[in-house]
């Protein structure tokens, strides 16, 4: 009898670590399942701009200084993307370390929108007009080292 | 080391004394002999089956729960049985415990009776399936909590009317084409006031004004499909009256969300000295 109890003994152990186990394991499962979606969820971009250039571009530089001088963007910092509908996008840091990003339309010399904003607040632009529909907008959102662009039309319309 | 089975006519018995015991109109109550008769075969047929006692004995028998088709149960019963039996009888030949918990089987008595508890009854089953599906629903809120960030301030929609400072001000975003008709207000924040609204497209907008010094800070239309934010920064040498206290570079975003305008602050770096 002194066998037999010590072998159920070692088989209640093991039924309760088993099921120990597979209750974190439960509770590791939801969390992750729960904030991969959320990191994830939202609409998939239009377009992924890859970076294209570091180089000093003095017409933007220009353009920063006249329309956006509060923002105070560090011109040394400055990267140009791939361009967008009309849209040429770059992305840099301001005197107080905070993430920019910013939209010139180079053909009428003009930064259509800029934007500098701490970490963690999520970085974007939004433009309008300068050859998309009244009302709408694209949405380009700096992820990394890409930024997103997503057209947004009125209404939800597609 | 199974004991020896029990004869047919000890079978008899047992089956008679569990239909007067665990039946809806139980008598055996009022029996002590008949219960203590119980307790004896109860225990010899567990010892035939298992050859070893039997596990801790259940929570106190409830006469009323006759129902039930798991024996486990029904041996727990028959072990306080046998424990409330013995008591009264003096020593007792059974391979029963009667004093409650074995020492030696402590371990998987308590793993097996709660197990055996838990899973026993059709509504502790569904009992259990329920929380395991809270204990779910309370994780998955607690991660999203994690996750999602929390802001600063939660400005619930007021009674306010517009006054005419408001339309003034509005008035400087006219590219936007936003319908001043329909203004909702909202609780102000560091004295910014949040007004929402609709453009000509029916895109929503949110703008945000400043009374004190007569400022409009920001102003934002954004189709439905992406959040609508206004932004504002401290930046130094303003006139803006929120950022007094903030460090430049700060960044408060106003988040029309839903019902409500949410405020998240975002710090800007902490300067030795206060600039001015």
């Amino acid at each position: 009898m002194g066998d037999k109890s010590s072998s159920v003994d070692a088989d209640a152990r093991k039924t309760r670590w088993s099921l120990v186990a597979l209750l974190v394991g439960g509770v590791i499962a939801v969390a992750a399942v729960v904030t991969t979606v959320i990191s994830v969820s939202g609409p998939r971009p239009d377009a992924v701009l890859q970076q294209v250039t570091d180089e000093v571009d003095v017409p933007v530089i220009a353009m920063l200084a006249v329309e956006e001088p509060q923002l105070e963007i560090v011109v040394l910092s400055l990267r140009g993307y791939e361009p967008y509908r009309e849209m040429e996008l770059w992305s840099g840091v301001n005197d107080y370390d905070s993430p920019c990003l910013v939209a010139v339309h180079r053909e009428t010399q003009d930064v259509v929108a800029a934007s500098c904003i701490p970490s963690p607040g999520e970085l974007y632009v939004d433009t309008m007009r300068h050859g998309i529909p009244d009302g709408a907008r694209i949405r380009f959102t700096l992820r990394g080292d890409e930024v997103e662009a997503r057209l947004l039309m009125p209404d939800g319309a597609q | 080391m199974a004991g020896a089975p029990l004869s047919a006519d000890a079978e008899n018995e047992l089956r008679l004394l569990r239909a007067r015991a665990y039946s809806a109109e139980s008598d055996i109550q009022d029996d002590p002999a008949a219960l203590a008769r119980l307790a004896e075969l109860e225990a010899a047929h567990a010892a035939a089956l298992h050859g070893v006692a039997e596990d801790l004995p259940a929570p106190a028998p409830d006469a009323s729960r006759s129902h039930d088709p798991f024996p486990a149960e029904r041996f727990g019963v028959a072990g306080l049985v046998a424990g409330f039996a013995a008591a009264d009888d003096g020593p007792h030949e059974s391979s029963v415990t009667v004093t409650g918990v074995p020492d030696t089987k402590s371990a998987r008595a308590v793993a097996a009776s709660l197990r055996d508890w838990l899973i026993a009854t059709r509504s502790r089953r569904i009992g259990l399936i329920a929380g395991a599906a809270v204990a779910v629903l309370v994780i998955a809120y607690a991660a999203v909590w994690v996750v999602v960030p929390r802001p600063d301030a939660t400005l619930r929609p007021v009674d306010a009317l517009p006054d005419s400072q408001v339309y003034r001000l509005a008035a400087f975003a006219e590219v936007l084409e936003m319908d001043t008709s329909t203004l909702r207000a909202y609780e102000t924040y560091r004295g910014v006031e949040p007004w929402s609204t609709e453009d000509r497209y029916g895109n929503p907008c949110l703008f945000v004004i400043e009374p004190s010094s007569d400022n409009l800070l920001g102003a934002v239309c954004t189709p439905p499909g992406a959040e609508l934010y206004a932004d504002i920064g401290a930046w130094p040498y303003s006139a803006d009256h929120f950022a007094e206290g903030l460090p430049a570079g700060t960044v408060i975003r106003f988040h029309l969300n839903g019902n409500q305008v949410d405020a998240h602050v975002y710090r800007g770096p902490e300067m030795e000295t206060e600039s001015e």
